[in-house]
């Protein structure tokens, strides 16, 4: 699960419904507070059973929440050759 | 704060506060007699006051909650969770292996050691196991549990 390369609008979509805290979002989640802080600064990257739930607590698909770069389908892919 | 950081807090605060006590009792026995009067009394009272307090500290720091519904722990706990308990078991059973070994070079096949000794070695094993758990754990979660 070590993959800091993976983004995420998690801010931008509490922002969206309501100004929703931290608090609440990991209320609805059944997560602890500072897990959403973890993955909001991209530290931790979550389990997709997680993903998922913090999706559906926005209404929307685990891809407009979490964002992975393209063309990378190995932990390699994306770095320079040496 | 969550539970798994309040445990994690309370071990190494444990761990010191056994130190502090360890470092008593050594010194009463490695001198053989309890300190002067006024100290011997002051240091007894304050060691029960302490403990006192921490187990008064460790109630209060266990129950009280952020929030109703949040959980007493998620994924990202229970894999820093594991992780500090294999870093604090592979140390201890390292560092138990390290004393003995040293020990036995030390002494030879047929030197000998006083009983007592290896329970002083496996508290203070212990102590360290329990230190070593709790610094691990809360590096993680400063490190925002390195993403685990």
């Amino acid at each position: 699960m070590h993959d800091s390369r993976i983004s995420n609008r998690i801010r931008r979509l509490r922002f969206d419904h309501g100004e929703m805290t931290q608090q609440e979002l990991a209320d609805k989640v059944g997560v602890t507070r500072q897990t959403i802080i973890a993955i909001e600064a991209g530290k931790y990257a979550p389990s997709l059973p997680l993903a998922f739930r913090i999706a559906r607590a926005f209404h929307t698909s685990v891809e407009a929440v979490f964002q992975y770069p393209d063309g990378a389908t190995t932990p390699d892919a994306d770095k320079p050759d040496s | 704060m969550n539970r798994t950081q309040k445990v994690a807090t309370l071990f190494l605060l444990s761990a010191l506060v056994g130190a502090v006590t360890s470092a008593y009792v050594g010194s009463v026995i490695v001198l053989r007699r309890m300190p002067p009067k006024p100290l011997g009394q002051i240091a007894v009272a304050g060691i029960a006051l302490v403990a006192l307090a921490f187990l008064a500290l460790t109630v209060f720091f266990l129950v009280k909650r952020q929030s109703r519904a949040e959980p007493e722990s998620d994924e990202r706990d229970s894999i820093i969770r594991g992780k500090a308990a294999m870093v604090s078991l592979c140390g201890s059973w390292l560092l138990l292996a390290i004393v003995l070994l040293a020990l036995g070079l030390a002494l030879g096949q047929t030197g000998s050691v006083p009983v007592y000794l290896l329970t002083v070695i496996l508290w203070g094993v212990a102590q360290i196991t329990l230190a070593v758990y709790g610094v691990t754990a809360l590096v993680q979660y400063g490190r925002g549990g390195d993403n685990a």
